[in-house]
């Protein structure tokens, strides 16, 4: 559910970007990390509404994942979502989808045991690709 | 250090606008730090929104120590927080909003580098709905690390920070670099804050004096503490001499008590 805020937040960051730049958003693309686990249908959704209530309205966009890596400090190994999540319970998958970062808590690296893990990528939301018209 | 806005070529964070806009609703946001640990940063945060609870003040406390949460351990925080439109909605205890990682991590180690902690007080932040506040009580790790420098770098005009040390020759020494930081960052000093005072004289003073900021008092060392932080109800803990202590020192550096 906090697909809502942060939907609001993209489009407030749009609408700063398009004051700060005088230019008017024609496009951009949301990268959500695969870590974050977010319901893409919802936030999708929110989105859609947003922008049409906003200065930004007319803005097209796509929401696309982003596949995630979590490396291993340790041994250098690389896990893919399947198997950095394979082992986690619903109850922390819920904590790894408010802070993905705390998949170090919860998972251990697959080759070596280690907890010294880093999201290289796949972590949270981001605004790429933003076009615009002066 | 530079505020970190958005710019218009990399990817635009989507919590810079959250973090401003939450952080607007909030009158005072008071970062309570010092050089050590161990010199009762977490009690002093905790206690403190406590206390401005109790005198009729929308209170938060915010536990930014990713490695050493404490502030639920204190409060006996048991609820978790409840996913809402408006974000993560903190549980309540004594009247106090909180809200800590420990709630999302249960205890487990937060094995976090650099710049995942930096992303995590961003989430955090940006994700925690505390609605309009009076103040937010921010309890923080020993030193001067990535929560400390992340959270200031939102909070700065509105920001407050209240450094606490014991009165050690160490802690002191620590604490004399963490203003350093503070006054880089421009953020304002409420002022020292002695804790663990055990008699005779406060070396804090002097501190204080060289550094030009205020000197706030000395809480003395409260033995009926021993072995029961975690386990006092808050309304016991209102109750202890190292309460009625602060929230002298507390009123008179013009907090509403
Ligand atoms: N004035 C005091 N009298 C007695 N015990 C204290 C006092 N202040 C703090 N403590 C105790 O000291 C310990 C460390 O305090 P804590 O708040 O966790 O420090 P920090 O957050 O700075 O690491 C805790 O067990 C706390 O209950
Ligand atoms: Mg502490
Ligand atoms: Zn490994």
């Amino acid at each position: 559910m906090h697909e809502f805020v942060i939907a609001r937040g993209v489009v407030e960051s749009l609408r700063e970007f398009s004051l700060r730049t005088g230019r008017r958003v024609s496009s951009f693309r949301v990268l959500v990390g695969e870590l974050s686990m977010l319901n893409l249908e919802v936030l999708g959704e929110a989105l859609g509404r947003l922008v049409e209530e906003s200065e930004v309205r007319g803005a097209s966009f796509t929401v696309d994942v982003e596949p995630a890596e979590v490396g291993c400090g340790s041994c250098g190994h690389v896990m893919s979502f399947g198997e950095a999540v394979s082992e986690l319970g619903e109850e922390e998958k819920e904590a790894i989808h408010f802070l993905p970062d705390l998949i170090a808590s919860f998972t251990v690296c697959r080759r070596c045991g280690s907890h010294d893990l880093r999201v290289v990528s796949g972590r949270g939301v981001s605004v790429r690709d933003v076009t615009g018209t002066e | 250090m530079s505020r970190a806005r958005n710019s218009s070529k990399g990817p635009l964070d989507y919590r810079e606008l959250l973090i401003e806009a939450r952080l607007r609703d909030v009158s005072r946001t008071v970062l309570v730090t010092g050089g050590k640990g161990g010199v009762g940063k977490s009690l002093i945060a905790a206690t403190a929104a406590l206390l401005l609870s109790r005198s009729n003040n929308r209170t938060g406390l915010l536990d930014l120590d990713l490695h050493g949460p404490s502030s639920c351990l204190i409060l006996g925080v048991e609820d978790s927080p409840v996913e809402a439109e408006d974000g993560l909605i903190p549980p309540i205890v004594g009247g106090v909003k909180v809200m800590s990682v420990d709630l999302l991590s249960r205890g487990r180690p937060l094995p976090l580098t650099g710049r995942a902690k930096e992303e995590v007080v961003k989430e955090v932040l940006a994700l925690t709905f505390y609605g309009r506040l009076d103040y937010l009580l921010v309890d923080l790790p020993p030193g001067t690390g990535d929560e400390l420098l992340t959270v200031s770098r939102y909070v700065r005009r509105r920001g407050e920070a209240i450094v606490v040390t014991t009165p050690t020759t160490l802690s002191l020494q620590v604490a004399k670099r963490v203003i350093q930081i503070l006054e880089s960052m421009t953020l304002k000093i409420v002022g020292v804050l002695e804790n663990m005072h055990a008699g005779g004289g406060s070396p804090s003073k002097e501190l204080a004096r060289e550094a030009g900021i205020e000197f706030l008092g000395a809480i003395p060392y409260d033995p009926s503490l021993d072995g029961r932080v975690g386990r006092l109800r808050p309304d016991e803990l209102l109750s202890t001499r190292f309460a009625e202590s602060l929230r002298e020192i507390l009123r008179q550096a013009s907090y509403h008590l």
